[in-house]
């Protein structure tokens, strides 16, 4: 069995599939908009160091 | 509810965990709250006192007890008291206590008992008992990292953890090096630095409510004492074998892992088995460092990530140590807190007969345990909510370390990205690998 075809089985009704897929794509969003905002801020102010303290 | 739902559901409760830890927590908390306060000092002197004293002398005899046991007890494991005695009331009930009660560690060492009974008879003789050598500073706590890789490699790697011969000899061997190590470099040195035990029960130590400073017992919040950056040598490798060695327990016990076990000891069941498990002893090794490895490059690849993120002039690792504690914790809780409850109630009759010899010492020796006393959803609710309360609490204390460094709130928030995305991994992976055991 495919890894595809895999993490499908498990479902036992289109209902849960769309549940899995819709938390997965909402967690793939989250972490990829940090991402992105991350390399667009880097871009901005790549050599600002920051203050820090002990 | 099926169990992909709790992965991810756990996922969601961490990620809104760190947006609401970003809105509502804004200035340190736990650095002005870890003194806390003190409790009564007439309690303190009679705990620290005569209480420390009596601990002391009773975990003495229990040890002496659990040694004479492996050594001349029953060779079977159920029959004798050392393999209950250490796998689940040392190694499992004391983590819970220490969280609960605080370094307790320091009052039931039975090695650090007897250093100290040697310092005080030394003394009360007139000579000065002092340390042999000075510490090699280098070294930090990679010794006592060791140590912790080499008893978890005895429960989970060798092929036969729980022959009580082969305990009696673990047991004199650790405690050489223990007796050893405070002889030369010093009792609180080698505690600090070198014997595993302590050194972890001192890390849970900083979860707990309860604490000692100068003599005095002190209570706080729970959590508070996970303040502050921990730059030792070799912390994060101990705190690695902490977590990596119950993932592997965990995925040791997966038809994976198994189905590989059987096959490198297959052939050589029949004609040669000793070679057989000695196979298989070095396999589970090699998956043990494994895990121990996949949880320490985790924690430097997000490290190293949230200092890339904001640019920060010095390394993170030392800073963040601390949140992994909890994690380290509830992992044990989830792994082994049924073998705890189970398993931990034959050790009520074995304490009436613990060579196996048919005695009846305390009267306890024919209790039967109620091997149903949790359901299997009841234990996976358990490891589900250990597990999440544990990776919040987590990123809590990271959280509260970063507004404490960044004085612009941020790069605290930035530096926290990748810690999410960790502890993601980590309460995913860890309930993956439950649900598959």
């Amino acid at each position: 069995m495919g890894v595809v075809a895999g993490l499908i089985a498990h479902h036992t009704s289109p209902l849960s599939l769309a549940v899995e897929g819709a938390i997965l794509l909402a967690l793939v969003v989250f972490f990829g908009w940090i991402w992105l905002r991350e390399r667009r801020r880097r871009v901005d102010d790549t050599r600002r160091v920051p203050e820090m303290r002990d | 509810m099926p169990t992909w739902l709790f992965y991810w559901g756990a996922a969601i409760v961490l990620v809104v965990s760190f947006v609401l830890l970003g809105v509502l927590w804004r200035t340190p908390l736990l650095a002005a709250r870890e003194r806390g306060r003190e409790i009564p000092s007439a309690l303190s002197r009679i705990v620290l006192g005569p209480g420390r004293i009596l601990a002391q002398v009773v975990s003495v005899a229990l040890f002496v007890v659990v040694w004479l046991s492996a050594v001349f007890g029953d060779t079977d494991p159920f029959r004798n008291l050392a393999p209950t005695w250490i796998y689940v009331i040392f190694w499992l009930g004391l983590p819970a206590l220490t969280v609960v009660f605080g370094n307790v560690w320091r009052g039931l060492s039975p090695w650090r008992a007897i250093a100290d009974a040697f310092v005080w008879v030394r003394e009360a003789g007139g000579s000065e008992a002092r340390a042999l050598a000075e510490y090699p500073v280098r070294l930090g706590r990679w010794p006592a990292a060791v140590a912790l890789l080499a008893f978890v490699a005895m429960e989970l790697a060798y092929s036969d953890p729980a022959s009580p011969r082969a305990l009696a000899f673990a047991i004199a061997l650790y405690s050489y090096v223990a007796l050893f190590g405070m002889a030369a470099f010093g009792r609180d040195t080698w505690e600090a630095r070198g014997e595993g035990f302590a050194v972890m029960y001192r890390y849970l130590s900083r979860i707990a409510p309860l604490h000692v400073e100068d003599g005095r017992i002190r209570v706080r919040w729970p959590l508070t004492g996970l303040v502050g950056p921990e730059r030792v040598p070799g912390s994060v490798a101990f705190v690695a074998v902490m977590l990596g060695s119950v993932l592997f327990d965990g995925y040791s016990r997966t038809t994976t892992w198994q189905d590989l076990v059987a096959r490198v000891e297959g052939p050589y069941i029949v004609d040669d088995p000793t070679f057989g498990e000695l196979l298989v002893t070095l396999l589970n090794i090699g998956g043990l460092l494994t895990g121990v490895l996949l949880v320490a490059l985790a924690y430097q690849a997000a490290c190293a990530a949230a200092r890339w993120t904001v640019n920060a002039p010095r390394s993170l690792t030392g800073d963040f140590l601390f949140s992994l504690v909890p994690i380290a914790f509830v992992y044990m809780v989830a792994h082994y807190f049924t073998l705890f409850v189970l398993q931990g109630q034959f050790a009520i009759p074995l304490l009436s007969d613990p060579l196996g010899r048919g005695w009846n010492l305390f009267g306890t020796a024919h209790v039967t345990p109620d091997l149903t006393v949790i359901s299997p959803n009841t234990t996976w609710y358990v490891q589900v909510g250990a597990l999440v309360a544990g990776h919040v609490a987590g990123l809590a204390v990271a959280h509260d370390r970063a507004i404490t460094i960044f004085p612009a709130r941020r790069d605290a928030l930035r530096s926290q990205y990748a810690l999410l995305a960790l502890m993601v991994v980590y309460t995913v992976g860890g309930l993956w690998v439950l649900s598959r055991g």
